[in-house]
Parts: structure tokens; sequence; C-alpha cells
């Protein structure tokens, strides 16, 4: 018996002792280090090379997922709403935004164009965040880095504020800051964009930190500042801009129409590269049709095809024929590439000859005719045509405006924005795409998920 | 034969005895022996005691003495006697002389193991010996050992609820002895955690399946294998493709977003994959992905437990909150070797599906729906009725695609063979496996496995120290198409799918359609190929031993490791030759092991105060996954797309999880005259999935049961129930299924490079303060025998109430990514009731039906949600209703006069927006179960399987949550549309036809009908889950040629399907889906 107590209580010590041990094995057991693949973020931002990875993964972000706001997706879907394309299938995506009745459930506005964009917006505000926090990074390549992130900020917000009218605007990483944001009014956005460029001037340099164009120099935050004076009407600002980057003898207009859009092109300001060189621009995959006898998915309208005047090269060049069942269909051909390979085509955000547009229409809105006409005829010589008849201020004004239909189609749906901005939209539209045609059309749906998730976001009407 | 003299002895003891030192005369000449003993009784006040076996061996005295003592008088009387005498006070006791050889058996020891008819220890049956009284009880392994018998003893076996079984000690010292269950399944050995208990005196909730249930199904899942046979598991398959996975849930859905996946265990080991999908690589079976339960082989499943309370769930700490189920491996048994081998084939057809229109009214209704929209269809594409497949293409030819894609037959093979045997100590099963199923589609698909499996037992001579030892391993080969054809059923029935000369055919006319269809011609899909290896490999080695006599010190290891090696491709034959797209293969090798070390000390006390056993143990364990995936593109030759090295272009993922699990539990289980039983168990668990002050947690559980039937006063007063149990817990689990490093702020590093430079991207949201999610649940229960258990009956209450909600909160994308995991303090309750009902409705000799019912009703409820109508979720989750409920527009039918379906405006603002959305609907199960029958006359034996579910879905206007217009596009619609709407006045179920996406109906299609309650219908169903006959050969004939066993036997499964579901199954709820598959096969089972 006596026995049967010790053993019991020294049981128990042992027992206890070994809880003791277990505890703290058990602490050390789960401390573990973290995946390979995964960076803390205080490590990444603490050398030049990485933190430039991590600006590197926003452009990849810009076109890894096809197509996209910054892929193409504004060139076909914006084409489509306005006047410059049809569309043959019976795909609901592409016909619902061909017949101006566009879904809030659509998955194009859900992804490609609303989410996407944010994702995209969200990896660049981590980067500005981290740039502007970090105190290990050269002060040069710091500065850079934070100008290109600024101007992608900025474009995305130019077009996000210009497809969807407000948009709640999205500086921080903070999301319990940013869950319940609102709409914020376009001349908030604007101001940020203008802000973000104007800080772009200061930190970018005038040369291209790498090939092809590919990442942001000085001369783009001009160019895109340039486009957006001119959206605000602002003339002189715009006109300043846009002369900026047209005396800096960086760029010139290709003579040869189809070069233009080659990433050797010098008239590109900017270029977005594919995820690993992988492809060609998504517009030439999407727009050129596969064969040669079959009716292209997406053609040219006939308001685009009937805007080019007689021996406008743009036309022959730019636009290519199919002829299908005796029938004759064009199709947005600038890019040249249907295939993935090999690579010589990256997706041009912005170019020279749009400034010469731009430069032109604020030289004519301040009564500056003699050099708005210079402008354009610039570009209408390198088409192949002969000087702009137009002389008055208004006659001009138009003149620019087809000259942009011409130019700028099946671009960056520029068509779209430019029958906006204008205030042209409602009649042109309406006449050619009746009876579809609503005046409540001309802002894209806020995707349906979003208001449901987000109580302060408010549809747009007609939606 | 030594008891009568030891009786006679006592028997005597009562007479009284005087005299003392008398002197004796004796005269006498071969006399009886017993005469003398009479004379000197006369003379003296001895006594004598002896046997009629002494006299009868006793010599005739001749004896001649005068004036002796009694000693001296009883000297001369057995000189030359077999006999020997002593005297006790005046007691002369007469013996024969034992001789020094001796005749009788020497005594022996007898030892030997008791199982039920399955081969499962009885714990408990009680083993008493005849001859000598003696008894003992069998442990927990079903051993037992009396010694100090005689060599030809009679022992009884009983144990309760199974027939008492005698046997004979004359010829063995070692038995194996099987009792057949008398009655009931009350004392079946349950596995619980950590142990054994059964339903008799199990404190907690766990229901048991036998291998009896699960052998007769056909099915390669076991998962599957489970459907209607336990209350509180709802098991729903989403495809019929090979090893498509399954969704499991215990007792509804315990979290609003984050895992409710139970914890899987086989063997002691946590299954390293869980239920979460297994391929890397897509295939057919899409989102749902592949079933890792597909690589554990049913044929080596000895039980599966499911652990649904508190009580029984609460030692697994932050893993059980959504429940436990328990794989135990079959064990071999002691005794001759025996060979079994058990083959069966046959085949499998898609069960229930819809009809599609066929050419003629396709074309009806492509033309009706233009003609409804005012347009002539058209050839020219610029023109808004251009309609190519009517217009431009072969408007009569006809296929039946869901002929042609679907509407093969599947061939299933399945053999087994096993060896078992061994001895007392040791015991060992070996066995192999191999099984093959084909796919329905028209091309050589399908999933081959192959298995091996080891267990062995020992147990020392000591009986100290125990071991146990089981390795498994599973090759699977599983080839799919990378999408499933059945996606294809909906394009136009005119496609031309082959060229003129017999090849893949992508265009008509110069339409492609890659254009006007955005697919692909079917056959071309048919040309894709995944092949997914899999290995699995699950080892366990538990040790016990017995340190002190009441004390054992166990301890649990075990390793699982899977490797999955997976290749897809997509040949140029595949390839739309108009896409301009080369070639691309998928490369994935995937390697995930675990392992586990779980030491425990158990001390286990008997005695008049009742029994208590007190656990105590410590739990470390590590799961890694580590993996390498290759998207391969731009090949330029087929023959070169199994290497990496042949393609163009080539990115390149490598992946890297560890999760590390920690805890110490223990349980104190007291039970007091099989009456009183009380449980307590608890656990402090550390995971590596939440930031370093948020590892640790505690979790708990108390349980406890007064079996009424063993108290006194119930026995007498209410005889005809012959067990009756009320029982209760209560305690808290957790969840910690969030995934790993969540709580680390990261960037990946991607495959895509930017102009040759590498990249980083953000990983997710940042939230370092999230914590343990915790469930609690009570439960009550009364459990019930009547008729000495010939029914017994069930019922559960049970309420779970999960609080602290971790979920992937869901958020705006406007704040970089669609969620963040964070705690919600939001309330979630499920609660409900189980059934259970075993019948013996017949009980002859020659004819047994049993039959047993179970039904479960679950009601999930959102009890509190603060800030519920700030949140993401304002529109999502309603307080009091189930977080399954949409809050729908009201659907008023198709309109009479317009054709459209029409929808409620509740405040009648001519808009339907929000407030208008008042009708809740939720797609939970209101209830379901199962009903099986068993049936045995003689040598034949049948049983059927019934799975009942009463529920609401998705029905096939919104099939896999997408609308197809009818009508509208080259799309194809079910039969079903043909009741639309024509003119006004039509009453109709389909809205009219149309052409046009800018229309008021296709809006009114698009927008609404997916927020509305049209989309959702009944979806209930009485599936019949099983059919099984079975004729096994009479033992008379087949012993002569040695064979213990051979039978026959037909399974069928998934027969047939009464629902009045509008759609495809009405349990995948996908039209677009492989329904599960109706199997039937044949086979044998034969054992020497």
């Amino acid at each position: 018996m006596n026995l049967n107590i010790f053993s019991s209580k020294s049981l128990f010590l042992l027992l206890s002792l070994s809880i003791e041990i277990m505890f703290s094995a058990c602490k050390k057991f789960v401390n573990i280090e973290p995946a390979t693949n995964l960076i803390q973020t205080d490590q990444l931002f603490v050398s030049d090379a990485s933190a430039l990875s991590a600006v590197n993964g926003v452009y990849v972000q810009m076109r890894s997922t096809s197509p996209a706001l910054a892929n193409g997706t504004l060139s076909i879907y914006a084409g489509l709403t306005s006047d410059e394309l049809a569309t043959s299938a019976s795909w609901q995506e592409y016909d619902a935004f061909f017949k101006n009745s566009i879904l809030s459930t659509s998955s194009v506005i859900n992804s490609q164009l609303w989410s996407t964009s944010y994702r995209t917006i969200y990896a660049t505000n981590a980067v500005i965040e981290n740039l502007e926090k970090s105190k290990q990074l050269s002060p040069s390549t710091a500065q850079q880095l934070l100008g290109e992130m600024k101007v992608v900020r900025a474009l995305y917000y130019f077009y996000m504020v210009n497809i969807f009218g407000d948009i709640p605007l999205i500086t921080s990483t903070d999301y319990t800051e940013n869950e319940h944001k609102a709409r914020t009014g376009i001349n908030d956005v604007y101001q940020q964009i203008v802000s973000d460029l104007q800080d772009a001037e200061n930190f970018l340099s005038e040369e291209y930190p790498s090939d092809y164009r590919a990442r942001p120099n000085k001369w783009t935050a001009y160019a895109l500042l340039a486009k957006v004076y001119l959206y605000r009407n602002d003339w002189a600002n715009a006109e300043a801009e846009c002369s900026k980057v047209i005396n800096c003898n960086t760029y010139s207009l290709e003579e040869d129409l189809g070069q233009v859009f080659k990433n050797t092109s010098n008239e590109i300001i900017w270029q977005i590269a594919p995820p690993s060189e992988s492809r060609n621009a998504t517009e030439g995959s999407v727009f050129i049709p596969s064969d040669a006898s079959v009716v292209p998915v997406i053609y040219a309208a006939n308001s685009l095809i009937n805007s080019f005047e007689p021996g406008d090269l743009r036309k022959s060049n730019w636009l290519g024929l199919n002829i299908a069942s005796g029938k004759e269909y064009y199709y947005p051909f600038k890019y040249k590439n249907r295939v993935t390979f090999p690579v010589d085509e990256y997706d041009v955000v912005l170019r020279l000859a749009e400034l010469y547009l731009t430069r032109s229409e604020a030289r004519a809105h301040q009564n500056k005719t003699v050099d708005a006409i210079t402008d354009l005829d610039a570009i209408r010589s390198r088409a192949g045509l002969a000087n702009t008849l137009a002389t008055d201020q208004q006659s001009v004004l138009t003149a620019i405006v087809e000259e942009r239909q011409r130019e700028l189609f099946a671009e960056w749906g520029n068509r779209w924005l430019d029958l906006k901005r204008t205030g042209l939209m409602n009649s042109v539209l309406s006449s050619v795409k009746s009876p579809d045609w609503q005046e409540t059309d001309m802002l894209y749906p806020i995707p349906f998920s979003e208001i449901e998730i987000n109580q302060a976001l408010a549809q747009n009407p007609g939606y | 034969m030594k008891i009568l003299p030891v009786l006679l002895m006592a028997a005597c003891l009562v007479f009284s005895i005087e005299g003392h030192s008398q002197k004796i005369s004796l005269s006498l000449k071969n006399a009886p022996l017993e005469k003398a003993f009479k004379l000197i009784e006369q003379q003296t006040s001895y006594r004598f005691v002896y046997s009629d076996e002494a006299m009868t061996l006793s010599k005739p005295v001749s004896v001649e003495v005068r004036e002796v003592t009694v000693e001296g008088a009883l000297s001369a009387c057995f000189a030359n006697q077999p006999l020997e005498f002593s005297i006790e006070d005046k007691l002369v006791i007469v013996k024969v002389i034992e001789k020094k050889v001796d005749n009788t058996p020497p005594l022996i020891d007898v030892h030997g193991n008791i199982t039920n008819g399955n081969g499962e220890p009885l714990g408990g049956a009680t083993i008493a010996s005849i001859k000598s009284g003696k008894s003992t009880a069998a442990d927990d392994k079903g051993y037992f050992l009396l010694s100090g018998l005689h060599a030809n003893d009679v022992l009884e076996i009983s144990s309760v609820g199974y027939l008492k079984q005698t046997v004979s000690t004359k010829n063995h010292q070692e038995f194996l002895v099987k009792l057949k269950t008398s009655v009931g399944i009350l004392d079946e050995t349950v596995v619980m955690a950590y142990g054994k208990t059964s339903r008799r005196f199990n404190t907690g909730n766990i229901s048991k399946v036998s291998p009896r249930e699960l052998e007769k199904q056909p099915v390669s899942n076991p998962l599957v294998a489970l459907q209607g046979l336990v209350p509180g598991l709802n098991v729903t398959q989403s495809s019929g493709l090979n090893g498509a996975a399954v969704k499991v849930q215990i007792r509804g859905q315990n979290s609003i977003l984050q895992g409710s996946q139970p914890l899987y265990i086989v063997d002691g080991i946590p299954y390293a994959p869980g239920n979460d999908r297994l391929n890397q690589i897509t295939n057919a079976t899409d989102e749902v992905g592949m079933s890792p339960f597909n690589l554990i082989d049913l044929n080596t499943i000895e039980s599966i437990e499911i652990l649904k309370d508190a009580d029984a769930t609460a030692i697994y700490g932050s893993r059980g909150a959504n429940g436990v189920i328990i794989i135990t491996t079959k064990k071999g048994l002691a005794g001759k070797t025996k060979l079994s081998l058990n083959v069966y084939t046959g085949i499998s057809k898609v069960s229930r599906t819809m009809n599609m229109l066929n050419t003629q009214e396709y074309v009806e209704m492509r033309r009706e729906g233009f003609k409804n929209d005012g347009y002539m269809p058209s050839a020219d594409p610029s023109d808004p009725g251009y309609a190519p497949d009517i217009m431009l293409w072969d408007s009569t030819r006809y296929t039946d695609l869901k002929k042609l894609l679907i509407g093969g037959s599947a061939n299933n093979t399945n053999a087994q063979i096993s060896l078992s045997g061994g001895t007392i100590n040791t015991q060992f099963l070996l066995g192999a496996g191999f099984e093959k199923n084909t796919s329905v589609f028209p091309t050589d698909l399908g999933d081959t496995k192959l298995s091996t499996y080891f267990n062995l037992n020992h147990e020392s001579d000591s009986k100290k120290l125990g071991v146990h030892f089981y390795v498994s391993f599973l090759s699977d080969e599983n080839k799919l198409n990378v999408t499933d054809l059945t996606s294809s059923i909906n394009l136009p029935p005119n496609i031309k799918l082959y060229t003129d000369d017999g090849q893949i055919n992508w265009q008509e006319n110069g339409v492609l359609f890659s254009d006007v269809l955005f697919r692909q011609n079917p056959l071309a899909a048919l040309k894709t190929v995944y092949k997914g290896n899999f290995k699995n490999m699950i080892s366990n080695l538990q040790i016990n031993y017995k340190l002190f006599e009441n004390l054992f010190a166990k301890v649990n290891l075990g390793y699982n490791i899977l490797q999955g090696n997976e290749t897809s491709a997509e040949p140029s034959t595949s390839i739309d030759p108009y896409s301009g797209n080369l070639p691309s293969a998928n490369f994935s090798n995937n390697t995930q092991t675990s392992w586990i070390a779980e030491p425990q000390v158990e001390y286990i006390k008997d005695s008049k105060y009742g029994k208590i056993t007190i656990l105590a143990g410590g739990t470390w364990q590590q799961n890694q996954n580590e993996g390498i995936a290759v998207q391969a593109f731009d090949y330029t030759n087929d023959a070169l797309l199994g290497s990496v090295d042949g393609a163009g272009t080539v990115f390149t993922t490598n992946s890297f999880n560890q999760y590390r699990y920690t805890a110490v539990f223990g349980r104190i289980n007291y039970q007091y005259k099989s009456r009183y039983l009380f449980n307590a168990s608890g656990r402090r668990d550390g995971s590596t999935r939440f930031g370093p002050n948020k590892r640790f947690s505690n979790f708990g559980a108390i349980g406890g049961a007064w079996v009424l039937s063993n108290e006194k006063f119930f026995l007498e007063r209410i005889p005809f129930i012959s067990f009756g149990k009320i029982r209760g817990s209560y305690g808290i689990t957790g969840n910690d299924q969030i995934g790993d490093y969540k709580y680390l702020d990261t960037w990946t590093s991607s495959p895509n490079t930017y102009q040759g430079v590498p990249v980083t991207t953000p990983t997710a949201l940042f939230n370092p303060d999230f914590s343990w999610e915790l469930n609690r649940k009570a439960e009550l229960a009364l459990d019930l025998g009547f008729l000495k258990d010939r029914i017994i009956f069930s019922v559960s209450y049970y309420k779970n109430i999960c609080n602290n909600q971790l979920i992937n909160y869901t958020l705006p994308v406007q704040t970089g990514f669609t969620s963040v995991l964070k705690n919600m303090d939001a309330s979630l309750q499920n609660k409900g009731f189980e059934i259970e009902l075993s019948t013996k409705n017949i009980h002859s000799d020659n004819f047994t039906w049993n039959s047993s019912i179970n039904l479960t009703t679950n009601q999930n409820k959102l009890l509190s949600f603060p800030g519920l109508s700030t949140s993401s979720y304002a529109n999502t989750y309603f307080i009091g209703k189930s977080i399954t409920t949409r809050k729908l527009y009201n659907y008023l039918g198709v309109d009479p006069h317009s054709g459209i379906y029409s929808f409620e405006d509740v405040d009648k603002n001519e808009t339907l927006d929000k407030t208008d959305r008042i009708q809740y609907v939720n797609t939970d199960p209101k209830f379901f179960g199962g009903f099986l029958n068993v049936f045995q006359l003689k040598n034949f034996s049948a049983s059927l399987l019934f799975e009942f579910k009463k529920q609401k879905g998705y029905n096939y206007l919104v099939s896999n949550k997408s609308v197809f217009p009818p009508g509208y596009g080259l799309v194809n619609q079910p039969a079903a549309v043909l009741e639309r709407w024509q003119e006004p006045g039509d009453q109709s179920e389909v809205q009219k036809f149309i052409a046009k996406s800018s229309s008021e109906a296709f809006y009114n299609m698009k927008v609404y009908l997916p927020l509305s309650n049209a989309g959702i219908s009944d979806a209930s169903f009485i599936r019949c889950k099983n059919i099984s006959l079975s004729y096994a050969l009479p033992l008379k004939r087949i012993q002569k040629l040695q064979i213990d066993k051979f039978s026959i036997y037909i399974n069928a499964q998934n027969l047939f399907v009464i629902t009045g579901y509008k759609g495809s199954d009405p349990e995948t709820q996908n039209l677009f889906a492989l329904p599960p598959m109706k199997t039937i096969v044949g086979g044998f089972q034969i054992t020497f």
C-alpha cells in the first residue's frame, strides 16, 4: 500500500513535469518560417531591385488578364458601344455592348473593367505607400518608381471616371477605410489625377527606364496630362503639355502607317509589354479574323468606313477587308498580328499623333486657328490627305472631331469618349443606334455585385 | 470427483461428536470396512466421514483386537486398505490414498479472443468456467485469460446483446470465439477519439457505418457510400465524373464562409489533404475538383465513425468544430489463415438528365424568337436578324449531342484479394486491390486504381506490450478530359461535327464555330487529355505498454504522403485551326506530407466505486505541401507534348505551405454501476495559422449519461423497455480552416516577368489580428431499446452556436481584393433533431428482415450580426434566417398578355429594385435521411437502401448559375421550354422565345429571374441508392472443396430517382455537369 502511494505521488510529479515540458515544446513547435514563394512586405522594399520587382508586378497585372481595361477591353467594347464597330457574333457580351443594352451583371463590366482595374490600383497604391515609407532605397530610384506608379494610377482613374462617371477614389491600401467608400465626384477624381501626374512630372526622368518605352518617362506624364486637360476643357494647359512632348524631339510620326503600332515605333510615348513577352496586342488577336473568307466577329461600322475621305491611307492600311458571301467587311487592322508569336506589338497607351490632335483642338478652342490647322495637317499629311479645308474655329473643331474618329478608331475607346466629351454623343448615336439607344447609356453600369456588397455605391441611372 | 468428499465432510460437520480416549475391542473376519466403522461408533463417540467411493474401494477386514485405543483399532482396520484416515476432534475422516502418479488431468490455462460477427473485439464479454466456477472478462481487445482449469472444462461466453456460446476446453487452450448478435447493435465496438466505446456506454454522439453497409456499394469514393446512412451527415455529389469531389457537411454549416469541412482521421492519423481538392491542374471536374477520398480503398475500411457532438469531438480541439469522421481499417483475425477473393464487374450509365430539343424543334424555337422580336432570320451578319445556324447551316441535320457525348456506358471492374490469419499474439492482414472504372464519354478514359495494404497486430506473451502497425499504398491513374463534355449538350443540334471527309469540323459555310458559338466542336474537347497519377501512402504505428497494474503508456505515430503527378495536354487536333493557337500542356507535381506523434498515458481503475479512465496526451502534427507547376505553350509538334522542353513558352511556379499543430489533451471518464456515466475532455491547442499572440486556445467538453434501464425500479416497472439511456453534452470546439500564413503581410513572386525582369505582386489584404473561431455545441439525446432490443430508437437534439466567426469577409473589390480574413462578431446557430429507428421485423430461423431508418432535420439561423446593415453582407445575410437564404423577387409567372416573366413590383413604383425583393428562400435541406431494409432467406440475402432529401434547389432555368433565355443565341434548350408562351392569353410556364438582347423579355430573364424565386424550385428526391442481392452457397456443398465461403451477388447503385425536380439530377442541380452514375455490377466472393 505504501508503495502504491509513493508511486502515484511520483507519477503525479512525473506527469506534471512532462506536461510542463510538453507546453514549452509546443510553443517552439508552432514557430514556422513563411513559405518560400512569399516575401513579407518589410523585406521587399529594402533594395532597388526588389522594389522594381513590385513596380514591374503592376505592369504585369495590367496585361495579365486578357482582356482588361489596359489590355484591349476599351478598344473592343467602347468601340462597340460607339458608332465605330459592329459585331456579327451572337455572343451576349458583344451583342449587349453593341446594342447599348449592357447588363449590370455583365462580366465585361464586372471583371474586365471594374475588378481588375481596382486590383491594379491596389497594387499601385501598395507600391506607392511602401516607396514613400522605405528608407533603404536610393532616392533616385525611389523617385523614378514613384513617378511611374503615379502615372499608372492616373491612367486608371482617367478611364474609369470617363466610362463610369463618379467612382470610388481609392488611394490607400487600408481596407477598413476603403470598403465603405462611396462614389467620388468627377472633379475630385480629376484633382487626384492631375496631382498624381504633376508629381510624376517632377519625379520622372526624361530617359526611359527600360527598353521599348514600356515604362513611363517624364514625357509620358506630360502626354497623359495633356489628355486630362483636354477632357477638362483646360485648353491652355492642354496645349502647353502637348508642346512639351512634341518639342522634346524624342518622338516623331512614323511615315509608314504599318509601323505605327510596332513596338519599335518612334511615335509611341508609352506602351505596355505583355507578361513574359508572351503575346502580341490583344486588339490584334480579337479584331483580325481567323480566315480571309469569314465574316469578322467585330467589324467596322458604316459610320467609321464612311468617315474616310477618298485616298486616306489609314483606310487601306489600318482597316482590313474580308469578303464573305459577296459582302465586304472591314475590320480594325492597326495591330497586324493575330497570332501570339513573334512578339513585335505591345499595347500602345499614348502616341504622338494623338498629341498633335489634342494640341490642335486646344489651340482651336483658344482661337489659335492657324496653329490648330498646322497640327491637324500634320496628321492628315501622314495619312496621305491634302490639308484641311476648314478655316474658321467651328469648322476646324468639327474637322478635328472627324480626324480623331479616323486616326484614333478602335484605340482605347477614344471615339466613345470624344463623342461624350464634345457633347455629340446623344445626337450621333440616337440616329445610328436607334431604337436601342437611350441617353442613360452614356455611362456604363456599376457592377451589380459591388452594389450588393457596398451599401454606399449607387447605380447609374438607367440600369 | 474431488468435490464429493469435501461436500460429505461439510455435511458431517453438523454431527455433534463426544467421547475421549475410549478403549475398543473388535473381532471381525472378512467383514466390510463399514461394519468396523459401525462397531467403533457403537463403542465410542467417534464418528466417521467417508465417501461411497472410499467404501467401494475398501477391502474386507479381518481383525482381532482388545481394549485398544481408537487409533490402534483404526490402524488395524486400515492395514492393506487403499485408504487412509485422519482424526480431527472426534471425527474420523476417511480418504482414498492419493496415488503418487495421479490419473486426474492437470490444470490448464486457457486464453483467447472474443469478437462479434464482424471480427470486432468484444471488450467486457464474460468468460465463465462451468466446472471451477471461475470467470473473467475480456479486455477491450477482446482478450481473456483463465488459469487453473480442468482440461475438459466447459466455458460459457456471454456478452450483453450477444447470444451465449459454450466451448469445451477438451482439446483447446486457445480460443477464438465469435459471438452472434442476439438482438442489437448497442454493444458493438464504436471507435471514438483516442479509444473505443459502445452505443450502450457512450456519452457522446457517434454514428457508425460498418462494412456490411459499405461493401455492397459499387462506388469508388467511401464518402459517397455514406449517403443516406448517417443521421446528421449531408453528403452531396456535384458530378458523376470518376474521382469528382463530394461535399460533406455534419450538422449544417457552422461557419458563414470559412471551411465547414469535418476533420478526417484514418487509423488515428489526420488525413493530410482532408477533403480539399486533389488536383492542381484544371480538368473536367472543374471548380469542384477531384476528391482525395478516391485514394482510400473502400474495401480496406472496417468502419467509419461520424463524431458529432461536443463530447465526441472536443478532444480534437480546434479541428473538431465541423465534426470528425474516423476511418478505421480492417484488421487481421487470429485463427486459420484465410484467403479471400472478391471480384465484380458491371456497367454504369448516366442517371437523370434532361432531353434537349431536336433540330426541328430547335429551328422552330429560333424562328419563333425572331418572329416575336420582329426580325426576319437573315444570313447577313449586319442584319439584326442574323442567324447563321438556321440560315447558313444545314437546318435539317440532327445530332443527339447528349447521346453522343454522355450516352455511352462505362465499365467497372473491381478485384480484391486478401490474406489474413495469425495466432492469439500476432495477427496479420495483407491484401491487394484493383479497380478500373471507365467513362461514359466516347473516348478511352477511366480511372484505374491499384492498392496494397498490410496490417499487423502483436501482443507480447506478458500482455504488457501491444503493437499495431498499418501501411497502405494506393496508386491511381485517372484520365479525364480537360472539360466536362456535358457542358456541350446545349450546342445547336444541327452543328456539323465532321467535315465531309470525316475530320473534326470547325466551320460551316464560312461561319466559324469559334465566332458564333464561342465554343469548340465538342469532338475537339474529346482530344484533350488530363491525366492524374496519384500515390497515397498511409502508415501508422501504435504502441501500448502496460507500465503498472492500471497505467498504460501509448504512442501513436503516423505518416501520410500523397503525391500527385498531373499532366494535361491540348494537342493540335483539339485546337481550332482558325485560332492560330499552338498546342499546349500543363504539368504539375505536388507532394503533401503529414506526420503526427501522439504520446498518451491512460489510467484505468475499476473498483466498487466505479470505473475511472483517465487519458492524457500530447499531439505534434505537421502538414506540408510542396509543389511545382509548369504551364507550357506553343508546341510545334504533338509528339513533344509530354515534354516541357518541347514548349516554346514555359511558365513555372512552385509552392510551399507548412502547417504545424500541437496540443495537450486529457479526458476523464467515469462509470458507476453501468448506470451513471460521466465524461470530461479538454485540449489546449496551438496552430501556426494564427499570429504570434493568437496561437494558443483552449477547448473542452463535458458529457454525461444515465442508463435508466440498469436501474432496478425501471426493470421491474417497464419490462418491455430493454434499454434506456439519457445522455447530454456541452462543449467548445474550434475551427482553424483558414489556410496558412494568412496573418503575414506578404507579396508573392509571379511566374511572369516584365521585359525579362522578375516581378512580385501583393498576395492579400493584411490582417494580423484574427483569432480562433469557437463553436459551442450542446446535445440532449434519448436511446431506447424495446422488446429485448428488437426495436432500437434514438433521438438527439442538438444546438450548435458558432461565435466570433472567422471568415473571409467579403469586401467590395475597390479595396483591392474581394475579401479579408477577419473575425466577425456574428453568431450562427444550427439546431436539429436526429432520429434513428432500427427494427428486427422478422427473426425466424429461415427468414430475417431488419429495417433501419434515419432522419435529420437541421435548421440554420443567423442569430446576430452586429453591423450587418452597413456591412458588405447587408443584402446577403439576414438575421433570423439561414445563411443560404436569398432575398428574391416574387415571381408572378409568365404574363399572359406579353408572354414575359413577370415579378411583383411591391412598392408599385414601376421598377424592380432592392425593395421589391421580399421572398426569403433558402436551399438548405429541410430534412434528409435514409431507409435501409435487409432481408435474409436461408442462403439468400437482399438489401435495399433509399436516400431521401427534402430541399429546394436551382432548376434548369438557372442551371449552374447561368441563364440562357430560350430562343436567344445559338444555344439549345431542354425540351421543357416547348411549354412556352405563344400568343396572348396563353398560360404557360416558360416565357416567349426571343432573339434580341435589348428586349424586355431578355432583360427580365437575365437580370430579374436569377434574383427571383422562379429559378429556385423543389429539388426533393428519393433515390434508390443501393439494391443488393446475394446468394451464399450452402456450406455442405463447398466444404468438400475446402472452401469456407462462396457467394455470388448483384449490386445496383443509384438505380432510379423519384423526384419532381425541374432539371437533370436534383443532387448535382447542374444541367451541364455529368450527373451521378447508375451502376449495376455482378460478382462473387470466395474464401478459402
